[in-house]
């Protein structure tokens, strides 16, 4: 299925992360950071999936915080988009 | 096979006849008698009176049988011979004596045998000779003899009346067993029965021979006219018609007497040697020779092994040829040097490129090993995990900087220890399960299994079911670890990126946040690990290894180390070193260093799981080297010698149930005991005599004299070129004596032939 993931710069500098529009996880200016398995959560892949990825920081607040952060999920879509399918499996196919 | 029938009587017995029966038996009445024996197929016959010898008689019917184109076809020759009134034991009845002379025809020896009888002739009808003065008789004649006694009953019974040598003497067997008589005469097919079942202790086996005691030649073979000989048939033997023909068969009854006929079909009829014939007996036959007269050559030629370029030169040379051929695979060949070869290679009892002894399936003890190897590896390592955690708790500390408690500014990502190391559960039992499903595919294709064919296309659907859900977990894990490797990835870049586009404060910031996070992530990690439960150890139970496989009246075991024996001492003792060589021992172990001082040959740490997988193979190995060993029928072990293994590989041979009809074997003797061959290897190539053709070459005299071969085949290499002789071992003509040349040419061959014949030697 197509997955948007949207990284999006709040006007109290912190930043929320949605997975088709659906709010997955608020990282606090306080406390900016984030566990790689809650990267893995957000995107939620399942075989077959299609990965998108879009920013908003309408007002450009710590412009680079959000496009470095918006590059690493840019670079796991692709990544995550390429991977190669399973070898086909002969007893599979067997009714 | 020839017909004999060695008691007959003629006029001269009349003294002792007093219902005139033998009246008509005179000379001038021969080809009555000679017609009868020629009806019936005797080939070789004796007229032996009571205590008489009728020399015209005998001449006359050497001149009948060796005119040209004599009408008697069957009836080849005539044996000297008397039947004697003996008293053996004084104070018991008389017997009956056939005593057959080595004549030779000669009349000169028919003179001798008569006037010695004259010398003392017994003229009253119940006259006998006592034992000294009957030895005394035969010592004056001076001729070889065989001495056939009559028994007409149970040799236990010495009631007289029968003049059976059980009349005469209170111990038959002693009599038998020392030699001085050599054969026994019965009439009636019962009394066999009952001398067989008599005489079955003997160590060797007794001749017994029928006679038709005819006294009326027109009646033969009844005894007269009025005394019918009901149930008479004649004895057989496969010999000469000759007393060295008849020597051989009351010598080795076994194979002479009322033998087979062999059935073998399919066998070599020779070879022919510049132009002149060898002939091959459907039988057994011996080569003989000195080393270099070319025997093996011609064994190899006969079995088409003719590549080495000496080999080809002999048989150019000799003129070598086929007379007929008999396919390959009927041919079984042992060259020599191939059964030490065999030995060695451990293939000596091999069919063709697969073992008799069957594979063992080690999977159950490997896996039962594997588990538990990994187990205990599993317990040490979590120990010393669990004690490096807790050890290494002391080297995180952190002090409290307010300053750097500031908020970052890029946003910190946190990848946790063994974030993306994932283990896929469901691996091997997918690769289990799929081999099932193959192996299944695989044995429906196999006629065996047709039978059951339905209820494994059931047991395949439903493991296919099983796979698809285990499959399905197992992509999803793979899914799962596939992108946590990239994100481990994609989240090393991103920090790369960041750092170096940070600022030195926001470094520190950093650098204290991550110190905070490896305290607390040690923290979590040493509680997670001792809070572990460290599975308990089971030690793997006996496992079986071994296999049977019954072949040929032999059974060939295999067995491995581990079989029916708890192997838990020898895995710790190839594993760990003597400090730790048990299970309370190494679960002690909580260190590398103490892991590196229990584990044999370890002296470094890192070597740890080299050396582990170097131990346990080392183990593996050792349990699982095989014994092999063969039971015979008896399950009675068989030696592991190169001799006894010879032995028992001829006896697997020759009672194998493949089909083949020739047996070709250079020097069988080789690396068997005299012993050996006397009582086990005779009575092996004896079993088959009868259904196989055996040729071999020989230089042990027993395996000519005492296993009686069919045939005698003596090669000659005067450099120029080989000669041969043949027949079979009593033969014997103006040029040939098969005898003489065993005993010339063979180391021992004059004292087997001795020791067999007992009175050869006395006249040579």
């Amino acid at each position: 299925m197509e997955k948007t993931i949207k990284l999006v710069m709040n006007e109290d500098k912190s930043i929320s992360v949605f997975l088709n529009e659906a709010l997955k996880c608020e990282i606090k200016e306080e406390s900016r950071e984030i566990s790689a398995q809650t990267i893995y959560e957000i995107l939620d892949y399942k075989s077959g999936d299609k990965l998108t990825v879009e920013s908003k920081n309408e007002k450009n607040i710590d412009k680079n915080v959000l496009v470095y952060f918006k590059e690493l999920f840019d670079d796991l879509c692709k990544r995550i988009n390429g991977m190669d399918e399973d070898e086909e499996d002969d007893l599979l196919n067997e009714e | 096979m020839i017909k004999f029938d060695l008691h007959i009587h003629s006029i001269a017995s009349n003294y002792k006849e007093d219902k005139n029966i033998v009246d008509d038996s005179t000379t001038a009445n021969i080809r009555t008698l000679l017609t009868k024996l020629n009806e019936n197929q005797v080939a070789l016959f004796s007229i032996t009176d009571h205590n008489r010898f009728n020399i015209e008689l005998y001449e006359e019917i050497n001149k009948i049988l060796s005119a040209p184109h004599c009408e008697y076809e069957h009836v080849k020759a005539v044996l000297a011979g008397v039947e004697f009134d003996v008293k053996i034991d004084e104070a018991m009845e008389k017997c009956h004596i056939i005593t057959i002379f080595d004549s030779k025809n000669d009349v000169a020896n028919y003179k001798k045998i008569n006037d010695e009888i004259n010398k003392n002739l017994l003229t009253d009808k119940d006259a006998y000779y006592n034992k000294e003065s009957f030895e005394q008789l035969l010592y004056s004649i001076g001729l070889n003899t065989i001495l056939i006694a009559c028994q007409r009953k149970d040799i236990n019974n010495h009631n007289g009346h029968h003049n059976s040598l059980s009349d005469s003497s209170d111990d038959v067997e002693e009599i038998i067993k020392v030699g001085y008589i050599n054969a026994l005469e019965y009439q009636k097919p019962k009394v066999q029965g009952i001398l067989i079942d008599n005489l079955k202790e003997l160590p060797s086996p007794v001749s017994l021979v029928t006679g038709s005691d005819c006294h009326m030649w027109s009646c033969y073979p009844d005894h007269d006219c009025i005394n019918r000989n009901a149930d008479f048939y004649h004895s057989k033997a496969k010999i000469l018609p000759t007393f060295k023909g008849l020597l051989m068969a009351i010598t080795s009854p076994e194979t002479r007497f009322n033998c087979r006929e062999n059935n073998n079909v399919l066998y070599l009829k020779g070879i022919k040697i510049g132009g002149e014939e060898i002939p091959f007996k459907n039988g057994i036959n011996a080569i003989i020779g000195e080393n270099g007269s070319g025997k093996s050559t011609l064994l190899k030629f006969i079995n088409n092994k003719t590549n080495d370029a000496f080999v080809k030169d002999i048989i150019k040379k000799s003129q070598m040829d086929h007379i007929n051929t008999v396919d390959l695979t009927k041919v079984k060949y042992i060259g020599q040097g191939d059964i030490i070869n065999k030995f060695n290679n451990k293939t000596l009892f091999a069919s063709g490129s697969e073992s008799n002894f069957k594979e063992l399936d080690d999977t159950e003890f490997m896996e039962k090993y594997k588990q538990f190897a990994e187990l205990l590896k599993d317990n040490i390592s979590i120990r010393i995990r669990q004690k490096t955690a807790l050890d290494s708790l002391k080297n995180h500390y952190i002090k409290y900087n307010p300053d750097l408690e500031e908020k970052n500014y890029y946003i910190n990502i946190i990848c946790q220890d063994g974030f993306d190391s994932i283990r896929n559960v469901h691996d091997d039992p997918l690769k289990k399960l799929r081999k099932i499903i193959q192996d299944l595919k695989v044995i429906k294709s196999e006629g065996y299994f047709v039978e059951y064919l339905e209820d494994i296309t059931i047991a395949e659907s439903s493991l296919t079911k099983a796979y698809k859900k285990i499959k399905t977990k197992w992509s999803i894990i793979e899914i799962e670890s596939k992108v946590k490797n990239i994100i481990h990835s994609c989240i090393t870049e991103y920090s790369i990126k960041v750092s170096e586009n940070s600022t030195s404060k926001d470094k520190e910031i950093k650098d204290y946040a991550d110190k905070k996070q490896r305290l607390i992530g040690a923290i979590i990690k040493t509680i997670d690990l001792n809070s572990k439960e460290v599975a308990s150890i089971t030690v793997p139970e006996i496992c079986m290894g071994s296999s049977k496989n019954a072949k040929g009246g032999f059974c060939f075991n295999r067995e491995a180390n581990y079989n029916n024996t708890l192997m838990l001492e020898s895995f710790m003792n190839i594993m760990f070193n003597k400090d730790y060589n048990s299970l309370t021992a190494i679960t002690q172990i909580n260190t590398n260093s103490e892991f590196v001082s229990a584990l044999r040959n370890c002296s470094i740490e890192s070597d740890i799981q080299s050396k582990w997988d170097t131990n346990y193979q080392k183990f593996i190995n050792e349990a699982t080297q095989i014994k092999e060993y063969i039971t015979d029928g008896a399950d009675k072990h068989i030696g592991n010698t190169l001799g006894e293994m010879s032995l028992s590989f001829f006896k697997y041979y020759t009672q194998d149930s493949e089909e083949w009809n020739v047996l070709i074997i250079d020097q069988p003797e080789d690396n068997i005991s005299n012993n050996n061959i006397s009582n086990q290897l005779i009575k092996y190539f004896n079993s088959i005599r009868d259904t196989k053709q055996l040729i071999f070459v020989t230089h042990n005299p027993l395996l000519v004299v005492n296993l009686d071969v069919d045939n005698v085949i003596y090669i000659h290499n005067d450099d120029k070129s080989i000669t041969f002789k043949s027949g079979c071992l009593e033969y014997e003509d103006e040029t040939t004596d098969i005898l003489q040349i065993i005993a010339d040419n063979m180391d021992g061959g004059k004292e087997s032939i001795e020791k067999r014949l007992k009175v050869y030697g006395k006249n040579n």
